[in-house]
């Protein structure tokens, strides 16, 4: 069957041939198409149609509701910079390793300024990889990635306990704890 | 009939809508694609549950509540801007239809990008879209089928053997790029109905009500009748579908490319609905 469903934004199947105009088009998320759009063809042909059924009740709007602003974030720029450092973090380059460990914890102490503005979860989060930044001497790359994604949701300027609670969980699981050294000083004891 | 088989009702701008409506946006979407995010699979949880927090916060309070979660995707609704965000571990997207809602599409659309490169550890976005349909309402299937011919950019193509056939409808689309294929724009109009929407309009119904004989006050009522459904819920028009885009974006900032893509979509549009 030739069917012709330009609205999809990519389903096209025209007897094998393949529209490189629908191809570049933005998907439409699947099942969402309602009543409002009306049927593709003005007249009856053979397209697939089927967007006309389900005319969806609308919920009036909140106008009232206030939208709250949300509070200043951390500094844009030392987060980029964090994430960049890690993202080209090499952990067989000792002396590099030392350097980009030292930025680390440099842009943690810098980052401290503009939390002051932020939230309690953001500052929550910032403490939690000033602790794992300053427990460890090298990365392994799953730490790498815990702390990308730490970085990274602190440039939300908006932030629920969960990120916090996930971030630790992460930070936890990847062996990061303020023992970690003295774990490290164990083995060279009496053990 | 007209050069183009029109009836002569539309020749003679008989058809009311054409001239005073304005488009409606019926349709706003915007899509991320990316590559690598195969953390979907193991993270698609955490992403679920810190999405389902904190995107009421965005949404001026709006609820947001998983509708499917499947190793394909996973998708979750906000009824009362009816908004629909999936997500995968090739594609962002957020998607409102009906866009009769006011929202702070560019905020959630934002927020919801963020958490996901931040929790599937994205570097590398291939595509970022944006695409909006819009309908200029009409009475009928004929009106909205005219109307498609009327703003066609051309008036005898292809060329048909004898007098007999003309243009009817016109379904057009069209690729617009810059030459390195990095930004683009695609336009498409065509005519489009609901199942109930009449095939046509008697042309007495179109006169103004005080030239009539008699029945002036129901004429009136009937006319206003069919410019509100035109404006609340059309059942016939034609449907305006822009999408613009651009190829690996050196910098990454969704905000500033939902601003772009408004200005970008509105001036296509504008242009359009002042040519012929």
């Amino acid at each position: 069957m030739i069917t012709k469903d330009s609205m999809t934004g990519g389903a096209v199947d025209m007897a094998g041939f393949v529209s490189s105009l629908t191809e570049a088009g933005t998907n439409i998320v699947p099942g969402t198409t309602k009543g409002n759009v009306p049927g593709r063809k003005a007249r009856s042909t053979n397209a697939t149609l089927g967007a006309d059924e389900e005319a969806p009740q609308l919920v009036p709007s909140r106008a009232g509701t206030q939208y709250a602003s949300a509070p200043r974030g951390l500094d844009k720029a030392l987060l980029r910079r964090a994430v960049t450092i890690l993202e080209s973090f090499d952990s067989h380059d000792v002396v590099a390793t030392q350097l980009d460990m030292d930025a680390l914890r440099g842009l943690v102490v810098e980052l401290w300024e503009s939390a002051q503005s932020a939230t309690q979860l953001h500052q929550d989060i910032l403490a939690l990889i000033e602790e794992a930044v300053l427990s460890v001497t090298s990365l392994s790359q799953a730490q790498i990635l815990a702390l990308k994604e730490g970085f990274r949701d602190l440039a939300n300027p908006i932030l629920v306990q969960v990120h916090v609670d996930l971030i630790r969980d992460r930070l936890i699981a990847q062996g990061f704890s303020p023992l970690a050294l003295l774990s490290e000083l164990a083995d060279d004891g009496s053990n | 009939m007209g050069l183009w088989n029109i009836p002569t009702n539309y020749a003679v701008g008989g058809c009311d809508s054409m001239a005073k409506d304005k488009q409606k946006l019926i349709q706003d979407i915007f899509e991320a694609r990316y590559e690598h995010g195969y953390r979907y699979l193991d993270r698609c949880g955490d992403t679920l549950v810190v999405l389902e927090e904190a995107l009421p916060k965005v949404s001026r309070g709006a609820v947001w509540m998983p509708d499917e979660i499947a190793p394909k995707g996973a998708r979750m609704k906000c009824p009362e801007y009816e908004l629909t965000l999936v997500f995968d571990s090739a594609r962002l997207g957020l998607d409102q239809n009906p866009a009769d809602e006011p929202c702070p599409f560019s905020d959630i659309a934002d927020y919801a990008f963020q958490t996901v490169k931040s929790k599937f550890d994205i570097a590398d976005v291939i595509r970022l879209g944006r695409r909006k349909l819009f309908i200029r309402p009409t009475d009928s299937v004929d009106d909205a089928e005219a109307l498609s011919v009327k703003k066609a950019p051309f008036s005898q193509w292809p060329k048909v053997k004898g007098g007999q056939l003309a243009l009817r409808s016109c379904d057009i689309a069209v690729d617009l790029e810059d030459p390195d294929r990095t930004k683009g724009i695609r336009f498409a109009i065509s005519a489009v109905h609901r199942p109930e929407a009449p095939l046509g309009l008697d042309d007495r119904l179109r006169r103004p009500p005080h030239l009539l004989a008699q029945g002036q006050r129901e004429a009136l009522l009937e006319q206003l009748k069919r410019r509100r459904q035109r404006e609340a819920s059309p059942v016939a028009g034609l449907l305006i579908d822009v999408d613009y885009w651009v190829i690996r974006p050196d910098d990454v900032d969704i905000q500033q490319f939902l601003k772009s893509s408004e200005e970008e979509i509105a001036y296509v549009l504008e242009s359009f609905m002042e040519s012929s």
